[in-house]
C-alpha cells in the first residue's frame, strides 16, 4: 500500500505506523473491509522486496471477495512498488468537468493519490514531479468508443522550481484487437488499445485493455511523467 | 562587478512587455528535452521525454568555466547551473565556484594556491579571483557557441586573461560505444596569461602584474592589452559519460615556471580522460604540459532541479456543494446571525489544517464571504498553502458562503489577500488547463484590518518555542588559512504574548574551532566587525536576546521596532517602515538604528568598546526577469561612514536564491585596507530542495573575500521584506502550479 516515493528512503517502520493509523476521509467503509485492506496492503509491502516475493501470502479471488467496494491495484514500474488504492472522490458527467466521463480519484493510506478519468490517468499528487493536470486526449475518445483515433494531447507537470511543464504531445490510438487478461483468477474479455504520443523525439506508448463490453478499463499501463515513469493499474474489485 | 551595470532597467512586471522582457533576459523556459536514448525502444522509460535533462552540458575546464584542461571553451552552461571545480596538477590549486546568472552571462569565484612557490614573501601563494564570462552567440546547427571571457578580473590576479573562445558540437553517428557520442571543437583568441605562448601579434601594453597591490578593483585599463595567442582543442565524448580531451595551450605559465619554480612546462599539449560518475560529479585525470599528472574534480548541480522532487502528500479533493434545488436547507443562510457558529467553524477549520503545518489565526464570516488568516508553518511553496487553506474552506464552511479571502500572515502582520470563487474551486479541479485557469481566477489586494467580529484562534498567545540545534561559523581566505570554522550548539527561545509581538533570544556554546586564531586587525577605523577573531575567544555567549513587535500602521505599510541585544557585536534600538503594494515589483525601506558595540565575551556589557553610532538605510527593493532581485540602499554604515550598497540576487522559486553585493563609501581604498571595499557573494538554499519533503527551513551563507570595517551593516533579526516578499503577489503567482497540489 506504500508507494516508495521515488528518490526517498522510506522504512518500514513507517509503513507500519501507518498501517496502524490507517483511516479513510470517506466513512461509509466497514472496518472489516479495512482490516482485509491492511492485511493486503501488507503482502503488497512486502511483495516489493523480491526475496521475500516467495513467502507472501497469495492474492487470492477468495480474499477479494470479501471485500465491498472498488479497489485498484498501482505499481510504480521503476521503484516496483504496489499500492492497493481506495475511492476518494467520485464525479460523473458534467461535474466531472468539460471531458466528462466517470472520474475517480484514488488514493492510498500514505496520501497518494492517482486520478482517472474512465480509466485514463489524469493526475497524480503526493509523489513528487506530479502530473498536475491533463487531457484525456485521443486515449480517452478510443477507449470510449473501443476503437483506433487520433489528436493531441496536452499534460501539465509540477517540475523543476515550483514551475508548470506543458507537454503538447501529437498522438495516435491503435486497436490490437481483443485479448482476453487474467486479474487474479478472474478472466476479462477486452479490447486492447495503444496510444503512441510523440514529443521532442521522445515517445511515449500508454496500453489500455478496455472491457470488450466497456466501459471498464481492466488493466492499463501509462506514462506519469518524467520523474514517476510507467505506472501500471488493475481493477481488482468489484 | 561593473558588468551588472550593463543590465537594462526593466518595466512592469505584467502587462504584454514582461514577456519580450523575460525572453531578453531568460529566454524562455525551454524545460522539456529529448529522451535518454533515442534508439531505445518505445514504450520504455528511456525513450519518453524529460524536463531540463542537459547530458551534452559543457565539462569544466581546471578554471571551473566550460572548457578543455587550461582553456576554455565557446559554451555557457544551462541557465542556473552552478558549477563546483577542483583542480591541481604540478603544485597549481585550483577551487572554483561558478554560477551561470542567466542563460548569456557566468560568473565565478576562485581560490588559487601555488605551492612551493617562495613567492611574494608566501611559502605557498594563495590567491583569489573572479570571472565573467558573456555568452555572445548561442550554437546552432550551424554556427558555433561563442564566449567572450574576463578571468580573475579583479584583485591581485596572478591569472587574469581575457579570451573569446568559439565551440561547435557535432554529433556522432551511432557506434560500438552508443547511440549518443559527440565531438566539441574549440578555437580561440587568449590575452594576459592565455596570450603568453606562441603569441601572433599584440594590442597595446599591458601593465605588470603587482602581488603586493590592495587589490579589490576592476583591472579595466589591463583587458584586451598586451600579446594575444590562438589556442584550441578537442573533446571527444564517445559516451554520454566519458570524455577524451586534447588541448593545445596558450599559457605559459611564467610565474610558475620562470618567476618561481612550482613545475617544468616541456610542451603546450595537453591530455586528459573524464568519465560522469553520477549526474552531478564528473572525474578527470590528466597528462599536462609534457611533464606533470593531474586531476580535475567537477560538481554540478541546479536550483531548479531538486536533489529529490518535493512530494506534498495528497490534499483531498475539492467538496462540491449540492445544487441549491436538491437540497434548499443547507444553503440556508439562518445562521449568519449566530454567535455560536464562527467559533464552531473556525475550530472545523483548525482541525483540518493543523495537521498539515497551517496555522488558522482567525476567521471572519458572513453570509456569503468569508476570510480565513493563517500562519503557514510547513510548505515552503506559500502557492501550496493557499490552495491548501482554500480546500479546507469548501470543506468546512456552509454552502451559502461564496468568495473566499485567504490572508497569510507572518509574525502577526497580515500579508496579503487572495480571493477565490468557490464555484471556480469546484468546477477547476480536474480541467486540463486548471493552473492556467486559476493563475487568472485568483484575486490580489491589500488584507483589510481584521474585523472585530472575527473569530479568533484564542490557543495561539501567549506561546514558547525553543529549539537547540548546532551552528556552524565559517570564515574564508585567511592567507594563513583559507577555512576557519568554528561549531558549538545553540539553544534559541521565543515567547509571543500576543500577535505580533516577540521576545527572543539565543544562547551558544562553542564545542571547538579555529576562529580565534584569525589574524588581529589593522584597520585605521573604528572596530566594527574586523575584531571577529577577538569575538571568537569566548565559549559561552548570548548572541542576541530582544523584545520586538512589528505591525502595520497602513495599507501597504508595515513597520517593525527592536529594542535589545540585536547580535553578536552590537545592540541597542533598531526601527523599520517598508512600503510593499501587493501587486507590485517595487518595494520602498527606511531603517533608523542607534546601537552600541557589546563587549568581546557576548554577556550583557556595552564598556569595553564605547563605541555608539547611529546607523540606518533607505532601501528600494525591485523584483524584474526571471527572478532577479536588485536592492539598492543609501545611508550611514556601522563605522560612521556614508555610502550605499548594490546587490542583485537571482531568486529561484523554490527558495533557492544566489547573488552579491557589493559596498562604496566615503572610506579611500587606503582606510579600507585589504580588499578596496566591501563585496562578496551569499547564497541560500531551501532544506526540502534535498528532502524532497514539505519544509519551510533554509541555509545559507555569505561569503566576503576579507571582513573589514567600511561599508558594514547591522544585523537585526526579523526584518520586513523577507517576510513580505514571500506571500506577495510574483512569489506566489511563480508557484502557481502548487495550489492545486
Amino acid at each position: 500500500m506504500m508507494f516508495a516515493k521515488p528518490g526517498l528512503l522510506r522504512p518500514a517502520l513507517l509503513a507500519a505506523l501507518a498501517l496502524l493509523a490507517a483511516c479513510s476521509n470517506r466513512g461509509d467503509e466497514t472496518s472489516a473491509t479495512l482490516k482485509t485492506l491492511a492485511a493486503l496492503q501488507a503482502a503488497a509491502t512486502r511483495a516489493v522486496s523480491p526475496d521475500e516475493a516467495a513467502a507472501q501470502p497469495p492474492l487470492t479471488r477468495a480474499v477479494l471477495n470479501t471485500i465491498d467496494g472498488e479497489f485498484i491495484q498501482a505499481e510504480i514500474e521503476k521503484t516496483g512498488s504496489r499500492a492497493f488504492m481506495y475511492i476518494s472522490a467520485e464525479r460523473n458527467g458534467q461535474a466531472a468537468g468539460s471531458e466528462g466521463g466517470r472520474l475517480l480519484v484514488w488514493r492510498t493510506e500514505n496520501d497518494v493519490s492517482l486520478t482517472l478519468r474512465d480509466g485514463v490517468l489524469i493526475e497524480t499528487r503526493g509523489l513528487g514531479g506530479d502530473l498536475v493536470s491533463a487531457e484525456g486526449g485521443p486515449a480517452l475518445a478510443a477507449v470510449r468508443s473501443r476503437s483506433a483515433g487520433q489528436g493531441a494531447k496536452r499534460q501539465v507537470y509540477s517540475a523543476l522550481d515550483n514551475k508548470p511543464v506543458v507537454m503538447n504531445f501529437v498522438c495516435a490510438v491503435d486497436d490490437l484487437g481483443p485479448e482476453t487478461i487474467v486479474i487474479v483468477e478472474r478472466r476479462h474479455a477486452t479490447r486492447h488499445l495503444r496510444e503512441t504520443c510523440e514529443l521532442k523525439g521522445g515517445t511515449v506508448v500508454n496500453d489500455y485493455w478496455v472491457d470488450s463490453r466497456g466501459p471498464t478499463v481492466w488493466r492499463s499501463r501509462q506514462w506519469a511523467g518524467p520523474n514517476i515513469g510507467y505506472v501500471t493499474f488493475r481493477q481488482l474489485t468489484p | 562587478m561593473t558588468a551588472f551595470l550593463i543590465l537594462p532597467v526593466a518595466g512592469a512586471l505584467s502587462g504584454p512587455g514582461a514577456m519580450a522582457q523575460a525572453r531578453w533576459l531568460g529566454e524562455g523556459l525551454n524545460t522539456v528535452t529529448g529522451p535518454v536514448d533515442p534508439m531505445a525502444a518505445p514504450g520504455t522509460p528511456e525513450a519518453a521525454p524529460t524536463i531540463f535533462r542537459y547530458p551534452g552540458r559543457p565539462s569544466l575546464n581546471f578554471y571551473g568555466a566550460p572548457g578543455l584542461m587550461d582553456m576554455p571553451s565557446g559554451e555557457a552552461q544551462p541557465d542556473g547551473q552552478i558549477d563546483v571545480g577542483v583542480s591541481w596538477f604540478g603544485g597549481v590549486g585550483r577551487y572554483t565556484l561558478s554560477f551561470q546568472a542567466l542563460p548569456w552571462i557566468a560568473a565565478s569565484f576562485r581560490y588559487n594556491s601555488l605551492a612551493n612557490a617562495n613567492f611574494a614573501g608566501f611559502e605557498t601563494y594563495y590567491d583569489r579571483g573572479f570571472d565573467l564570462r558573456f555568452r555572445l552567440l548561442k550554437e546552432t546547427d550551424r554556427l558555433p557557441a561563442v564566449t567572450l571571457g574576463l578571468q580573475d578580473f579583479i584583485g591581485t590576479g596572478i591569472s587574469s586573461g581575457e579570451y573569446i573562445a568559439a565551440t561547435k558540437t557535432f554529433a556522432l553517428p551511432p557506434s560500438r560505444f552508443g547511440n549518443t557520442g559527440s565531438l566539441k571543437v574549440t578555437g580561440g583568441l587568449g590575452w594576459g596569461v592565455l596570450g603568453s605562448f606562441g603569441s601572433i601579434a599584440s594590442t597595446g601594453t599591458r601593465p605588470a602584474y603587482n602581488p603586493n597591490s590592495t587589490g579589490g578593483q576592476a583591472d579595466y585599463d589591463s583587458w584586451f592589452r598586451g600579446p594575444f595567442a590562438p589556442f584550441g582543442g578537442i573533446e571527444w565524448r564517445p559516451t554520454e559519460k566519458l570524455g577524451i580531451k586534447v588541448e593545445y595551450s596558450s599559457d605559459d605559465y611564467v610565474l610558475a615556471t620562470q618567476d618561481t619554480n612550482v613545475f617544468e612546462r616541456k610542451s603546450p599539449i595537453n591530455f586528459g580522460v573524464e568519465y560522469q560518475i553520477n549526474d552531478a560529479i564528473r572525474l578527470g585525470g590528466y597528462y599536462m604540459y609534457g611533464s606533470e599528472f593531474g586531476f580535475n574534480i567537477q560538481i554540478q548541480a541546479n536550483p531548479r532541479v531538486p536533489a529529490t522532487p518535493l512530494a506534498i502528500p495528497a490534499p483531498q479533493p475539492v467538496l462540491v456543494r449540492q445544487d441549491p434545488r436538491t437540497d434548499p436547507e443547507a444553503w440556508s443562510t439562518a445562521w449568519a446571525g449566530s454567535r455560536e457558529v464562527p467559533p464552531a467553524l473556525r475550530d472545523n477549520l483548525i482541525e483540518v489544517l493543523d495537521p498539515q503545518g497551517i496555522t488558522v489565526e482567525a476567521l471572519t464570516i458572513s453570509a456569503h464571504v468569508a476570510e480565513v488568516r493563517y500562519s503557514n508553518r510547513r510548505y515552503w511553496p506559500q502557492m501550496g498553502a493557499v490552495g491548501r487553506v482554500a480546500r479546507a474552506m469548501a470543506q468546512v464552511l456552509p454552502p451559502s458562503v461564496e468568495t473566499f479571502h485567504i490572508v497569510p500572515q507572518s509574525g502577526g502582520m497580515a500579508l496579503n489577500r487572495i480571493t477565490i470563487r468557490r464555484s471556480d474551486l469546484e468546477v477547476l479541479e480536474y480541467e486540463p488547463d486548471a493552473t492556467a485557469a486559476t493563475d487568472a481566477l485568483l484575486g490580489y489586494s491589500a488584507p483589510p484590518q481584521l474585523s472585530p467580529d472575527a473569530a479568533l484562534n484564542t490557543g495561539l498567545y501567549p506561546r514558547f518555542t525553543y529549539a537547540l540545534q548546532p551552528y556552524f561559523e565559517p570564515s574564508y581566505f585567511d592567507p594563513d588559512k583559507p577555512i576557519r570554522l568554528d561549531v558549538g550548539i545553540e539553544l534559541n527561545g521565543a515567547y509571543r504574548p500576543a500577535p505580533g509581538w516577540i521576545v527572543g533570544g539565543a544562547l551558544r556554546y562553542k564545542l571547538f574551532g579555529d576562529l580565534d586564531g584569525g589574524r588581529p586587525s589593522n584597520s585605521v577605523l573604528p572596530h566594527v566587525r574586523s575584531d571577529w577573531a577577538e569575538y571568537a575567544k569566548y565559549d559561552f555567549t548570548m548572541r542576541n536576546l530582544y523584545a520586538a513587535r512589528q505591525w502595520r500602521p497602513g495599507r501597504d505599510l508595515y513597520a517593525r521596532a527592536t529594542v535589545g541585544y540585536l547580535e553578536q557585536m552590537f545592540g541597542g534600538v533598531s526601527t523599520e517602515l517598508l512600503w510593499k503594494p501587493v501587486n507590485s515589483p517595487l518595494g520602498l525601506g527606511i531603517e533608523a538604528n542607534y546601537v552600541a558595540q557589546r563587549d568581546q565575551d557576548q554577556l550583557f556589557g556595552f564598556g569595553q568598546y564605547d563605541y555608539e553610532v547611529a546607523t540606518g538605510h533607505a532601501t528600494a527593493y525591485y523584483e524584474f526577469g526571471p527572478g532577479l532581485l536588485a536592492q539598492f540602499s543609501a545611508g550611514r554604515y556601522l563605522a560612521g561612514d556614508w555610502g550605499g550598497t548594490f546587490s542583485l540576487d537571482r531568486t529561484f522559486d523554490n527558495g533557492w536564491s544566489i547573488g552579491a553585493f557589493f559596498t562604496i563609501t566615503n572610506v579611500s581604498a587606503e582606510e579600507f585596507g585589504e580588499g578596496s571595499f566591501d563585496k562578496g557573494i551569499r547564497f541560500s538554499m531551501p532544506v526540502n530542495w534535498i528532502l524532497g519533503q514539505p519544509s519551510r527551513q533554509t541555509v545559507g551563507t555569505t561569503i566576503t573575500p576579507i571582513t573589514r570595517d567600511g561599508g558594514q551593516r547591522l544585523n537585526v533579526p526579523g526584518r520586513l521584506y523577507p517576510q513580505v516578499r514571500a506571500a506577495h503577489r510574483k512569489a506566489l503567482d511563480d508557484q502557481s502550479v502548487r495550489f492545486w497540489q
